[in-house]
């Protein structure tokens, strides 16, 4: 019988498939998890949404569009009674997290909208999730607008990550202020992860108030996790241990 | 002797093309591996649409599909 939920979130110029998939195309969330009790007795997906850096067709950059998706998405597939009542766990990686976060103080300030999931049956891995931003969206107004005009670079995306923006900031204080709250657990990168063929260490802002006590370093880069090969792996199991 | 051997090596081409044919074996084996990649990522993209909502990966009963919980477009099957 199934148990639980489990809910995978890409990032940043992620999708649905790719991020959580290793150069020899195996998934470790559909490949390795099952396999790994008790999560063999977990229904196990993964969302999709448009977040590409770059875009030229005008796509909506509203993350309240994609955090609705996702919750509608949810209560889409659970239909019956049973189901309505399991727990689910959304795994979300980056910028995933902040759609997550978000989705869940939708669902508490707008309880009527999304009925068929409740906030006590969530549980949240943020995985290196910028909750107030990060340093390295920091880039001047000229730039992005020159950047927007030039190669379509989505400007709502940027001003959603950029450090201390007001939208991250307002939906982080609302999230710790909601009466019900989600289980939530945050994780960072200790070592670093080749992004754009060098080796650099993520850091996001993550450390606020309530945040700050439950962020736990992950004793590796989170590509090991994400390109692990095989079960065995040491980034696979290591993070399964945790 | 050293300087001789390389001198030698150089004037043959032995050490240059033993050198070129790995880095082009290594490179065809990135494209490969790169092009089976991506071919199987399309692939994937095909089953969900536009790419923009929920594929169920695994589900360890077939209970729910049964009645039709899960619409069985959303299921991916590898």
């Amino acid at each position: 019988v199934t148990s639980n939920s489990i809910c995978a979130v890409h990032g940043l110029n992620g999708n649905a498939f790719d991020t959580w998939m290793a150069d020899n195309g195996r998934m470790w969330l559909h490949d390795f998890l099952p396999k790994d009790p008790p999560f063999d007795r977990s229904r196990i997906m993964t969302f999709g949404y448009e977040s590409t850096l770059v875009d030229t067709r005008k796509l909506t950059d509203r993350f309240e569009d994609y955090a609705d998706q996702l919750i509608r998405e949810i209560i889409r597939l659970r239909g019956s009674n049973p189901t309505r009542k399991r727990p689910i766990i959304f795994v979300c990686h980056s910028m995933g997290g902040l759609v997550a976060r978000l989705a869940m103080t939708r669902m508490h300030s707008l309880p009527n909208k999304f009925k068929g999931l409740s906030l006590e049956e969530c549980g949240i891995l943020f995985l290196s999730t910028p909750h107030l931003g990060s340093l390295q969206a920091d880039r001047s107004p000229f730039i992005v607008a020159l950047g927007e005009g030039l190669v379509g670079l989505r400007t709502g995306v940027v001003k959603e990550l950029q450090s201390f923006n007001a939208s991250s900031v307002d939906n982080t204080d609302m999230f710790q202020a909601m009466k019900v709250k989600p289980v939530f657990q945050c994780f960072c990168e200790s070592e670093p992860t080749r992004v754009l063929a060098k080796d650099r260490l993520v850091r996001h802002l993550i450390l606020s108030k309530n945040f700050n006590n439950s962020v736990i370093g992950c004793n590796s880069s989170l590509s090991w996790v994400f390109e692990s090969e095989c079960r065995e792996d040491i980034g696979y199991r290591s993070s399964y241990s945790l | 002797l050293t300087t001789y051997k390389r001198l030698v090596n150089t004037s043959l081409g032995l050490q240059e093309d033993t050198k070129t044919a790995t880095i082009t074996f290594q490179k065809q084996d990135e494209k490969k591996k790169a092009k089976q990649r991506k071919d199987k990522v399309t692939k994937l993209a095909e089953v969900d649409d536009r790419f923009l909502n929920l594929t169920v990966l695994y589900s360890p009963n077939d209970h729910d599909l049964e009645y039709g919980n899960i619409p069985s477009n959303v299921i991916l099957s590898f």
